[in-house]
């Protein structure tokens, strides 16, 4: 299979006035396959919302490159690439409606064409009955919908979702989690998640990278096998507790390490 | 110092420089002798502060301003104090001052114009109406943050009313009065040279409308760069001092 | 702390109250014949005053010259304000050098530069727009600038993510998300422009209110000066009152 998305020797430092260069990824290495479903976890602080913006071209890698679809990704967010932000960013000032057709006003398709696709996503979100609502009005879990689905209806081929349902509750996570499962297979877009609840990476994904603590890098991919229909209820399968059992084992070493590591030591080992 | 503030005067100076080229640009754009150039403009007001008649002007407004930031300080820490202390005087007359502070006090010109005459009382007392209603709200404001405890304290040393208030009330107030000062200072300024644009016989504001009635256009901009220099440089002097006791 | 709390109803009884009895002590003092009628009025002969200069259609023409003064300024300031704000946030450098300035602005006398407006502009209502932006402009570029640092951040990513060019970013996302704090600061503006205005009229005009006050001064004509001046003064503070409150609706309940 075709690898669409590749990091080759990612690294980022970022510079602070008086003190010491901090490196939050150091030579990152990573193959993503075309419609693959793939969980990024790691300790706190180890870089991976970094990552994501570097992914998606909204920060400049301080070495190394990402190459997207064939192209090196630089300066701009490229063409087909949609990313779910961990913050809530729907407007608070357009309805839900206007909130999801705000990227398809750019492309230029005709009225009933923005129509049909804005009402596809909200209908596909559940969103359908609050279409006139702002997004002040509604809850934080539908907040995050109505975000997806402004994603949603672009059409993106490369999905990025950056703890997208960190702030929500237990349950509402994992319906979200079928949700998203149902958007994947639907779009057929790559998926690229990053959560630090390690039950949702392996349930949702088909593999799963761990990276270490701070500078961040992938220790191991673990790969889940599950079927392409599958939903929550992988849970109860065996392969389920040996994948998270193994996750834990990789994670567990590199919290700790996170934990104790001394904050002003950040150069790379 | 640091880097970053060594960085940051550099900007500072780059930018101030950058303004005087853009200066420069308008003046050669619409003609010297309609806007004169910064080269000029400096070089004249060098010139007019040997003459004495320029001299005599600066001194009216000196003294004209001395006189009116004294007295709106003056009152306004007075009245604040008051005000902020008791408190059926502050809920009765404070609002007046917001009032005050509201209305355009262009509005008022007239009517002091004729309470007072055209002179120097007039010129005066614009840049008080301009300053004290704000710095009598500022201290008050203040007075009325204090702690309480000051105000116990106070009492339990049995301090007389006068020794309270040098002692304890004044210096806890020091920062609203320091703040306050630095807005007086330019409200006061504007008063008294609006003042003098309308309606005086003397002065830096009346030189500058008698340049301008004869088409002495350098003096005008002579004039106009020493005052901003003077504001600009007490406002910024006053507000260093001011983040400094904020601590 | 506080140590006396503002109860409003009694703030405003007690000072209402005061005032009455100032007005009641000015006609008094007036009717008594103590102070000469060319320096004050009476509060009645005043209010009359106003009254009647306000049926004449000249000085209704007069006030809404000067409005339309205030409301073109205002606009050109607003405008202005709004650019200037969004250049000087999207380069922090400069900004961080022009904070100095922007800190100082105020302090200066601005309204010396209104001569200079007048050489430069030619005479008219040119002068007096410009004097009004002058002073208006910096209002709604710190209201910007304060507006806009408040932006959460994810919505810069998410105009990046749309592709957005840096203007279209600007106008469909940053502005709309600080809108309260802009509009906040276009309506402070609207004060500094009205002072601007009147001032300059007082000083070098032939038409608007600054004008028939100055004109009713000169020509010893001192009830219908003091019943213009109330006039003009009470139509500030109803629309400052009004914006003040419309700024703090704004303020809490977005657009």
């Amino acid at each position: 299979m075709q690898a669409v998305l590749s990091l080759r020797g990612i690294s980022r430092v970022f510079l602070a006035a008086a003190r010491e260069p901090v490196w939050a990824l150091q030579g990152v290495d990573l193959d993503i396959n075309a419609g693959e479903f793939f969980a990024i976890i790691g300790p706190s602080g180890c870089g991976k919302s970094t990552l994501m913006d570097i992914v998606a071209g909204l920060l400049a890698p301080s070495e190394g490159e990402v190459i997207f679809e064939g192209k090196r990704v630089s300066g701009t967010v490229p063409d087909g690439v949609g990313v779910v932000f961990q913050e809530d960013a729907s407007f608070p000032w357009l309805s839900v409606y206007e909130n999801v057709a705000f990227g398809l006003k750019e492309t230029g398709l005709d009225r009933a064409e923005i129509d049909a696709r804005v009402r596809y996503a909200l209908e596909f979100m559940g969103l359908a009955d609050f279409a006139r609502h702002h997004p002040p009005q509604l809850s934080g879990g539908m907040r995050q919908r109505v975000c997806i689905a402004r994603t949603l209806v672009l059409r993106p081929r490369l999905i990025l979702l950056d703890e997208p349902f960190a702030a929500l509750d237990q349950q509402t996570r994992l319906l979200m989690g079928e949700e998203l499962l149902r958007l994947w297979r639907e779009t057929g877009a790559t998926v690229v998640l990053i959560t630090h609840a390690l039950d949702e990476a392996a349930m949702l994904a088909d593999r799963v990278g761990v990276m270490s603590a701070r500078p961040g890098r992938f220790i191991e991919v673990v790969a889940t096998g599950w079927p392409r229909a599958r939903d929550s209820t992988v849970v109860a399968d065996p392969r389920f507790g040996e994948v998270t059992a193994r996750l834990w084992s990789l994670l567990r070493l590199e919290s700790l390490r996170a934990m104790g590591r001394d904050f002003n030591n950040p150069t790379p080992a | 110092m640091t880097l970053a503030r060594t960085r940051r005067i550099a900007d500072i100076a780059l930018l101030s420089f950058g303004l005087l080229i853009i200066w420069e640009a308008v003046s050669i754009a619409f003609g010297m002798r309609v806007l004169p150039a910064p080269v000029q403009t400096a070089t004249r007001l060098v010139a007019l502060l040997a003459k004495p008649g320029f001299l005599r002007d600066l001194r009216a407004t000196g003294e004209a301003y001395a006189i009116a930031l004294g007295l709106a300080m003056g009152g306004g820490v007075g009245l604040g104090l008051m005000f902020g202390s008791s408190r059926v005087l502050g809920e009765t007359f404070e609002p007046w001052l917001h009032v005050l502070v509201a209305i355009p006090k262009v509005t008022l010109y007239p009517i002091i114009l004729l309470l007072f005459g055209l002179g120097d009382a007039a010129k005066i007392a614009f840049g008080v109406l301009h300053g004290l209603p704000t710095v009598a709200i500022m201290t008050a404001g203040g007075v009325r943050s204090l702690r309480p405890i000051y105000g116990k304290a106070a009492r339990a040393m049995r301090l007389k009313r006068w020794s309270y208030v040098r002692r304890i009330l004044l210096p806890a107030v020091m920062p609203e009065i320091v703040a306050a000062l630095r807005i007086c200072f330019a409200l006061a300024l504007l008063g008294v040279l609006v003042g003098e644009m309308f309606a005086s016989t003397r002065g830096l504001g009346h030189l500058l409308m008698a340049s301008i009635g004869v088409d002495d256009m350098p003096t005008v901009m002579a004039v106009i760069l020493l005052l901003f220099l003077f504001a600009g440089t007490g406002s910024s002097v006053l507000l260093a001092v001011v983040h400094r006791l904020k601590g | 702390m506080a140590q006396t709390a503002y109860t409003p109803r009694r703030t405003h009884a007690y000072s209402v109250v005061a005032l009455l009895a100032c007005i009641a002590l000015l006609e008094a003092v007036c009717h008594a014949g103590w102070v000469r009628p060319t320096t004050l009025v009476a509060p009645s002969a005043m209010l009359k005053a106003m009254i009647v200069a306000l049926r004449e259609p000249a000085t209704l023409a007069d006030f809404g010259l000067t409005l339309g003064e205030v409301v073109t300024a205002t606009a050109l300031a607003s405008l202005l304000g709004i650019l200037t704000g969004l250049f000087l946030h999207a380069t922090p450098r400069l900004r961080r050098a022009f904070e100095p300035f922007i800190a100082s602005y105020y302090a200066l006398p601005l309204f010396a530069l209104y001569p200079v407006f007048v050489v430069v502009l030619g005479v008219g209502a040119r002068p007096i727009i410009a004097t009004g932006v002058m002073y208006a402009t910096m209002s709604v570029v710190v209201a910007t600038l304060t507006g806009l640092d408040r932006v959460p951040h994810v919505f810069h990513k998410v105009a990046r993510v749309h592709r957005l060019n840096p203007f279209k970013a600007a106008w469909r996302v940053l502005i709309p998300a600080c809108a309260p704090e802009i509009l906040g600061g276009i309506a402070l503006s609207v004060g500094y422009a009205f002072v601007a205005v009147i001032a300059s009229e007082f000083l070098l005009a032939s038409h608007g209110v600054g004008h028939a006050i100055v004109d009713a001064y000169n020509t010893f004509q001192t009830e219908r000066m003091y019943g213009l001046v109330l006039a003009l003064a009470l139509l500030v503070v109803l629309i400052n009152g009004g914006l003040r409150r419309f700024r703090g609706r704004v303020a809490e309940g977005g657009p």
